[in-house]
């Protein structure tokens, strides 16, 4: 379903009232619209209860079965319906295990259970990335200061160039090319992301500053590698190549398949960015609006939902990090009728035509900004 | 050994992240992580009270008698933690234990284990702990008790009938009614068999209480004999008193009621230095509860004070520890957050 974005006010309007945050509420409408989606939060917060812990703990069993029969299956890989059963059910087990499970648990979202084996501070997930850079890159640095341009360095992962606010370098004319390596080695790349490899290049960060965080990648790559590319192909005997090869594209699949949904939550046509001095001093009402104008959703069906761990409901991902994802799709419903009321953007469309702008946006951005547009988004232009 | 060794770190290799158990507990809930048990019977144990008998899983190490373990139950989606007194005598490894739940009005736990257990469920099971044990030599033995009191003081009962006890043992119970006195019947017939004294009092019904002329009566002897005490904090205040005052030093004492929040200063704010968090606190609630208000889930055990599974490193500011009554300033040192409230700012390592 598209929902077309709000164009609430006009320019001339805006020069005669008082200011308004980000362009759209002012401070009065801008706390009780805080107020607004503070009360959905705190709603489902005490609603939490048995059904949602058989939830994830239902998600979790379907995870580990499925992922028993595809390593299972892989074993009998030397014949063509096994391997691709093995593959499929590996694969649908890897997105499972990365979106719908660790990274909510991880997030924190289940830790109201108080059950010590489904909680944020030990779940470790199938992943190179070690759960402690984890949490610092994205639960604190991109939850934080989403789309906040030099801040959140989700905004191309010091790679890309996802914005025009990013000076243009003729390096970024292979953007193209370093996006579908991103695309296919996401989690090499997520698990790089918290050394900020850019920032040792350029002398910002040094080498002795992340020694350990270095360390403690290299270990869990190296658990991992050994697990998948190793161990399991090895315990094939005469069919490692079977194994690998199954292994191989589960990672990759799970790989462009995250890539593919993180994209879709921020880049879009039609989401926000942000200059350091708009958050400074921020209110919790600013920052929820920020995380609504900086987020996108994909609509979709209840299957589509939980393959992409609920990230599908970004926007109520952003502004609700911490409640549980199979709750995002009753939050939703709410969250968009508050944004109707304040005449707000609530960015939703279909997977194909996200992504697809995602693609024009790296494509547009590979070569310097054109003259005559707007370097930024405002509500007039969205 | 060698073999199971390579096999369990094999298996570890193959699960990683997660371990072998994880998958494991696919086939049957008892051989995920952690020590697990199979409730195999629920009966009632009086109108107010029920009895349940668990079967542990294969990482279960045995208990003495008279031990506690930590029971945890899933209410609601939430893990909730309790202890309880095995009431069974020693069991090793793959034996069967027991305890007995007395519902109270606002006991969240009891009443969900009085009414919502059922026979089959899998639970959550810590290892036997707790120092309120028989002696390792033959000597008279003393119980007083009183309500649920009896618990653990059951486990020795059995565990002497058991063995063959070749010393006096005298036992005094209080319950508030015979109807609501737990194991009645079976501690009559124990008696009875073994040759031991016990009596039982009413004192809500008009029986006296617990006093020094009617223990010299019951049992003059009592001074040359082990005593053990448990019960409500009235009754075991008492029976220590009166040791301490006849010069006979420590007795063995198990407690089973958290120790009163009386307030005592303002509260304060507490910080969670490594959540980041921070959260008023009035001065009637403990941190263990604070830090849960702030969505924090410490790790914890009995939340009254016994065993030790919260204790967190106190960072700066001052706490009251309601246990021990006492106030607790040193900076780094380790409080047990479930009898802790703060007694102005605090800063703890959480």
């Amino acid at each position: 379903m598209n929902v077309a974005i709000a164009t609430p006010l006009n320019a001339a309007q805006h020069n005669t009232e008082q200011p308004r945050a980000l362009g759209y509420l002012t401070e009065a409408e801008l706390e009780q619209f805080g107020a607004e989606i503070e009360a959905v939060r705190q709603r489902i917060l005490r609603s939490l209860g048995e059904r949602d812990a058989a939830y994830i703990r239902r998600v979790i069993r379907w995870q580990r079965g499925l992922e028993v029969l595809g390593r299972g299956s892989l074993f009998l890989g030397i014949l063509p319906p096994f391997w691709l059963l093995g593959t499929a059910s590996l694969s649908v087990a890897k997105i499972l295990e990365n979106m719908e499970i660790g990274h909510n648990v991880m997030h924190g979202q289940w830790d109201w259970m108080r059950d010590p084996s489904i909680h944020s501070s030990t779940w470790e997930w199938d992943n190179v990335c070690p759960k402690e850079e984890w949490k610092h890159s994205h639960n604190f640095m991109h939850h934080k200061w989403t789309n906040v341009v030099g801040m959140d360095r989700d905004v191309g992962y010091g790679i890309l160039r996802m914005s025009e606010e990013q000076p243009w370098h003729p390096a970024y004319l292979f953007q193209p090319i370093t996006n579908a390596l991103l695309a296919s080695f996401f989690q090499w790349g997520v698990a790089l992301h918290d050394l900020e490899t850019d920032n040792l290049r350029r002398g910002e960060r040094k080498w002795s500053e992340v020694k350990d965080k270095w360390r403690r990648i290299r270990n869990k790559m190296g658990r991992q590698v050994l697990k998948d590319y190793v161990l399991f192909p090895a315990l094939a005997g005469p069919f490692f190549l079977p194994v690998l090869l199954g292994n191989m594209t589960a990672n990759f699949v799970r790989n462009l398949w995250s890539y593919a949904i993180i994209f879709c939550g921020h880049f879009p046509e039609g989401t926000h960015e942000f200059s350091p001095e708009e958050v400074e001093n921020e209110t919790q009402a600013h920052w929820y609006l920020r995380q609504l104008l900086g987020s996108a959703n994909i609509t979709g069906g209840p299957l589509f939902h939980i393959m992409s761990g609920n990230l599908s409901h970004q926007i109520e991902h952003h502004l609700f990090p911490d409640l549980p994802s199979n709750r995002y799709a009753e939050a939703a419903a709410e969250v968009r009728a508050i944004c109707a009321k304040y005449q707000l953007p609530y960015n939703a469309k279909p997977f194909g035509a996200q992504f697809g702008s995602v693609m024009k946006k790296i494509l547009r951005l590979s070569l310097p900004n054109f003259s005559g547009r707007d370097k930024r988004q405002t509500p007039q232009q969205a | 050994m060698a073999t199971m060794h390579f096999l369990n770190r094999l298996g570890a290799k193959l699960a990683t992240p997660l371990l072998p158990s994880a998958y494991a507990e696919l086939l049957n809930p008892l051989w995920g992580e952690g020590i697990r048990a199979e409730v195999v019977a629920v009966e009632a144990q009086g109108p107010q009270a029920v009895s349940i008998t668990l079967k542990p899983n294969h990482r279960w190490r045995g208990a003495r008698a008279g031990q506690h373990v930590r029971l945890g139950v899933d209410i609601n989606g939430v893990r909730h933690q309790r202890c309880y007194s095995l009431t069974s005598a020693e069991s090793t490894l793959s034996q069967r234990i027991t305890l007995t739940v007395q519902r109270h009005p606002q006991g969240l736990v009891s009443q969900y284990i009085n009414q919502g257990l059922r026979v089959g469920d899998v639970v959550q099971v810590s290892a036997a702990e707790g120092r309120f044990i028989l002696p390792e030599q033959v000597e008279p033995l003393l119980f007083i008790t009183g309500g649920s009191g009896i618990t653990p003081v059951m486990g020795f009962l059995r565990q002497l009938a058991a063995s063959g006890w070749d010393a006096p043992v005298t036992h005094w119970h209080f319950a508030p009614s015979q109807e609501s006195s737990l194991f009645g019947e079976e501690r009559q017939a124990l008696a009875k068999a073994q040759g031991w004294k016990t009596w039982e009092a009413y004192p809500e019904q008009g029986d006296p209480g617990f006093s020094a002329e009617l223990l010299d009566e019951l049992c003059p002897q009592w001074r040359n004999y082990r005593v053990y005490v448990c019960g409500p904090s009235g009754l075991a205040n008492a029976v220590v008193e009166l040791h301490e005052r006849e010069g006979l030093g420590a007795l063995e004492q198990e407690f089973f009621q958290p120790p009163a929040m009386v307030a005592q200063g303002e509260g304060g704010e507490v910080v969670f230095v490594t959540a980041n968090k921070a959260i008023a606190v009035p001065a009637t609630k403990n941190l263990l509860e604070a830090a849960e208000d702030a969505g924090l889930s410490p790790e914890h055990g009995c939340r009254m004070g016994i065993c030790y599974g919260c204790l967190t490193p106190l960072l700066k500011g001052q706490v009251r520890d309601h246990a021990a009554n006492e106030v607790i300033d040193a900076e780094g040192a380790l409080v047990r957050i479930c009898v802790c409230t703060a007694e102005g700012n605090v800063e703890l390592a959480l």
